[in-house]
Order: structure tokens, then sequence, then C-alpha cells
């Protein structure tokens, strides 16, 4: 019984240790948010912070700075600076432990004093936990971000940079492609572009019409975004036939694109804000990388049509006997 | 074979899973026929209220301006434990790591994991900040460049995929779709330390993503003696 027991012992302490454990596994539900305020006001907003791990975490909030780390809306926390501003972001319950498989909503409050500037402030809302002792430590955190808009004055204004699309010496070779569109904006407050790509062939025939930006992604002041746009799939037409956008033969002629080498344009319409729109076209030739599925296919139908003759001319012949 | 041995054997080791074995990140449980996007365990609640609007809610049910209802402070999405359909997880596998001696004639190497998931149409990031390995004023220097692992040299980087030269790391791993190493970490042997950059990512949503971070430690024979330290921060931040 002894042994036993020992034995039982052993077989836990294994399995404990034998299984990755992670130390730090939090959700947060959502992941951001959009909060217009006007100066001297104040507002509440909370997300879902959960615990996704086997035993208690000791969670720590932070609010920092957060930029745009590239051009495709990847963000970066500034972890260096401690702006002002910050301190109008108050989490309520900074410092929570959170027990195993529970979750917690994260209040904030946010006051915005009556003499603060109009324009966009980007903040990351972090959780996460102290690193753990030794030389080289390690620590992770998750970001909910907020893009606070404090009114009056506010600049709305973006430009077109330019499109660009995946091919050579301006030649579209192979599909699926991919647009990608790229934005400035100018002004002081974070944009939200919409619009859409159509494009026409030689006859000006629409044969794909794409959207830009349908994921809601923001341009925030002073940088740059580019959003990209895949033609890949005929079937993306297939909504607007059915809402008779397009007809048939014209959603068929992007199948045709596929295929069919010639001169096609884009003509990019893009709404930065409600009263800002853009509109450019670009023309490129595709350069079909499908020739040897015609070939194929004009060689299968000689080669059904000599068999077919064939046999038709055999069984002419045995009725003929 | 004692059958009853075998039976307690294997009664012992399936509770041990039950008891031990880490739930699977993310808050979405399915089944063959249902999914469930989000899920908790409840123990508490109480009232929130503003001008328009009284709410009894449980722990876990959030408000955000933008819910469904709103007044001045609060809004509400109906339902036990609201689902606003974005959701991101992280996980670190490490809070501390040990490289042992630094040796001239030797490349040291670490590694931990961490994973994410997320339904973010845009996809998410995780990116690193911090110092390299100091002793007081005395550091060892960050490959600032993406360059190989060299001995007698000072370098300190890391990247997300498996090597060889040194042996360390593995590739991203997962249930397709799953996230990716971002550029400069993608390649195999080439290491990279800059503060700030982005070393995962991914342009939609994934299932849970197992990243292996892997880093390297060289000196020269020249390099100070001491204790050298960093720390090392991962954040995982939504696509914006």
């Amino acid at each position: 019984m002894r042994n036993w027991n020992i034995f039982l012992g052993l077989a836990f302490i294994m399995l404990i240790f034998w299984l990755p454990q992670a130390v730090l596994a939090i959700t947060i539900q959502p992941v951001r948010a959009h909060v217009p305020i006007e100066p001297g006001e104040s507002k509440s907003f909370s997300f879902n912070v959960i615990n996704e791990t086997d035993g208690t975490l000791f969670l720590q909030s932070d609010v920092k700075s957060f930029l745009p780390a590239d051009e495709f809306g990847n963000a970066k926390v500034d972890y260096d600076s401690r702006e002002p501003w910050h301190d109008w972001f108050t989490v309520r319950n900074p410092n929570v432990a959170l027990p195993a498989k529970q979750g917690f909503p994260a209040i904030v409050d946010i006051t915005v004093p009556d003499n603060a500037a109009p324009g966009g402030y980007y903040a990351a809302i972090l959780w996460g936990e102290s690193p753990g002792a030794g030389n080289f430590g390690v620590k992770g955190n998750i970001a909910f971000l907020v893009m606070l808009e404090v009114g009056g004055d506010l600049i709305e204004d973006g430009e077109f940079v330019g499109v660009s699309y995946q091919g050579s010496r301006g030649h579209l070779t192979s599909f699926p492609t991919t647009f990608n569109v790229h934005v400035k904006n100018t002004g002081n407050t974070h944009l939200q572009p919409s619009g859409n790509i159509k494009i026409t062939n030689r006859f000006n025939w629409p044969v794909a019409k794409l959207h830009i930006n349908s994921a809601g992604g923001f341009i925030l002041p002073n940088s740059s975004r580019v959003f990209s746009v895949g033609w890949e799939n005929p079937l993306l037409l297939l909504n607007d036939l059915a809402t008779g956008e397009v007809s048939l033969a014209q959603a068929l002629s992007q199948l045709r694109a596929l295929f069919i080498a010639g001169d096609y344009t884009a003509t990019i319409n893009l709404n930065l804000t409600d009263a800002i729109s853009i509109s450019e076209q670009i023309n490129f030739k595709v350069q079909t990388r499908y020739p040897y599925l015609i070939v194929g296919l004009v060689v299968f139908l000689i080669l059904l049509t000599v068999k077919v003759t064939q046999d038709k001319k055999r069984s002419k012949s045995r009725h003929g006997k | 074979m004692d059958y009853h041995f075998l039976k307690r054997f294997l009664l012992s080791v399936g509770t041990g899973f039950i008891v031990f074995v880490p739930v699977v990140l993310g808050a979405v449980r399915s089944s063959e026929n249902y999914q469930i996007l989000s899920d908790t365990f409840v123990s508490g609640g109480g009232y929130s209220s503003s001008d328009n609007y009284q709410l009894q809610d449980i722990v876990g049910e959030g408000v955000v301006n933008s819910a469904t209802s709103t007044s001045a402070n609060f809004g509400v999405k109906s339902g036990f434990f609201e689902t606003f359909g974005e959701t991101l997880t992280f996980s670190l596998g490490a809070s501390s790591l040990e490289l042992g001696q630094l040796d001239a004639a030797v490349t040291k190497t670490g590694s931990h994991t961490m994973s994410a998931a997320t339904d973010i149409d845009n996809g998410f990031n995780i990116n690193v900040s911090g110092s390299t390995l100091s002793s007081g004023a005395n550091i060892i220097d960050a490959m600032s460049t993406t360059a190989a692992s060299a001995t007698g040299l000072e370098q300190f980087g890391l990247n997300v995929v498996a090597n060889t030269s040194p042996s360390v790391g593995s590739d991203p791993s997962g249930t397709a779709p799953i996230g990716a190493a971002a550029n400069n970490y993608n390649t195999a042997n080439s290491f990279r330390f800059v503060s700030g950059e982005v070393v995962a990512t991914s342009t939609a949503p994934i299932n849970t993503t197992t990243f292996t971070v892997s880093y390297i430690a060289n000196i020269a024979g020249a390099t100070e003696s001491g204790t050298y330290t960093t720390t090392l921060t991962y954040t995982a931040t939504p696509v914006f």
C-alpha cells in the first residue's frame, strides 16, 4: 500500500511538470474602442479581461501611448514616454487577483480637462503580470486600444498617395493579386476610410468591384496606411449580381479577365471622411498566366471532335455492312 | 498483470489530466454542432446605473459606449456574457529565462513559448520592448541588424523560427489558419533585437498559434565580466 501511495504521488508530480503550463494567458474582449468626447466631459467604458489559466493571475494595469508600427495598422506601445494626457485615464481596479477561468469588466474612466486640445489621443490600456525573478525576466502584456477623439477644431484631412499592384512592368501576371492603396492622414484626428476599386476592361465593362478597408481600419494623424485589397475570386461579384448592380454577362467577364490578357482600368473611389472623397484611376495590362489552360482546352476539344467523328464513321461502316 | 493495479493506475493518470491539463487557450468552446463564443464562471455582480438605465449585471458583463443600448454613461448588450465579436487571447510560457554563464567560445541560447489567438478581421501583432543584456554601464551589443550567430562577437538577438545554428527554437505551429513570425524575425539562423519591433503577426483571424522565441547571446574575449540582466516585455496588440 505504501508503494502505491509513492507511485501515485510520483505520477501526479510527473504530470504537473511534464505538461506545459502558461504563466500568463489573458483574453480581452472587445479589443479596441473609438471614444468621441468633448473638453470638460467625462465618460466610462469597459472591456472584459478573462484569465485563461488554471491558477490565479495577479494582473496590473497601465496606460501608455500607442503609435503606428508600420503602414499596415500594426500598433506598438510606447513604453518610454509618459504623457500628461495619460492622467485623463483612470482604470478603476488597476491591480486585480483574478481567479482561474474567471473574467471581469475592466472599467476605465476618462475625464478630459476643459483646456484639452482637440484631436486624436491614442492610448493602450495594458494588462499583464510582473516578470519573474532572475537575470532574464520576461513579461507579457495585452493591449486594449483606445482612439480618443477630443472635439473642437478637428481637422479631418488626408491625401491619396498612390496605388500599387503585384506584377512587373505594368502587367498583372497572376491571380489572385493584391492592390495596395496608400493613403496619408494629414489631419489631427484618426480617419476610417472606406471605398471600392472598380475594374473595367477596354470596353468599359465592369469586371470587378473590390471593397477597400472592409475591416474598418483607422489611419492615425501624421501617418499613412496601406490598405491591401485582394482581387482573387469572381464569386466576389455574386453579391452585386444578386442586387442587380451588375449583369450576369458583366460578372462573367471577370472570369474572362482571369484568362484573357488585355487592357484594364482600376478606378479607386475612397471616402476619407463624410466630406472628403478621392477618385483615382490607373491603367494596367493583364498578362494571363493561364494560356496553357486555354491551349489545353482547345487541344482537348480538337481531340474530342476527332474521336467523335471517328466513332461516327465506324458506326456508319458497321451499319453499312 | 494485476487488474486492480492497472485500474488504479489509469484512474490516477486520468484524474491527473483532468486536474492539471491546461485548458485550451481562448474563450471559444465548440462541438460538432454548436459553438459558444465566450463563457465564464461567475461569482459576483451588482447594479450599475446611469440617468436612464439600470443594469443588474454579473461579473464579466461589461458595458461600452458602443453597445447596443446606450445612455450618457452606460450601454448594454443583452445576454449572459455579451459578445462583441472581437477577442484577443495572449499567453506567455515563461516569466524568466536562464542563459547560464556567457562564454566567448560558445553561443548561449534560451527559448520560451508564447501563444495567441484572435478573431479580429485585421489581425494582431506581438512586439518586443526592452533593453539588451546589461551589467551596470556595460552592455552586450544588441543585434540591430539581422545576422547569424558568431562566437567571439558581442551579440544579443532573437528570432521566432526553428534554427540549426545554433539548434534552438521551433516554427510557429497550430491548426491553420495560424500566425507567422514577422519580417526580420522569420529567417532561420538569423537573429535580431530592436526594441519596439513586431516579432509575430497575423493579418486575419487565427487559431491558437504557438510561437517559440529563441535567444542567442555571444560575448567577446574583452567583454567585461559581471552579472548581465534584462527584462523584455512582449505586448499583444490588435491591429487598429
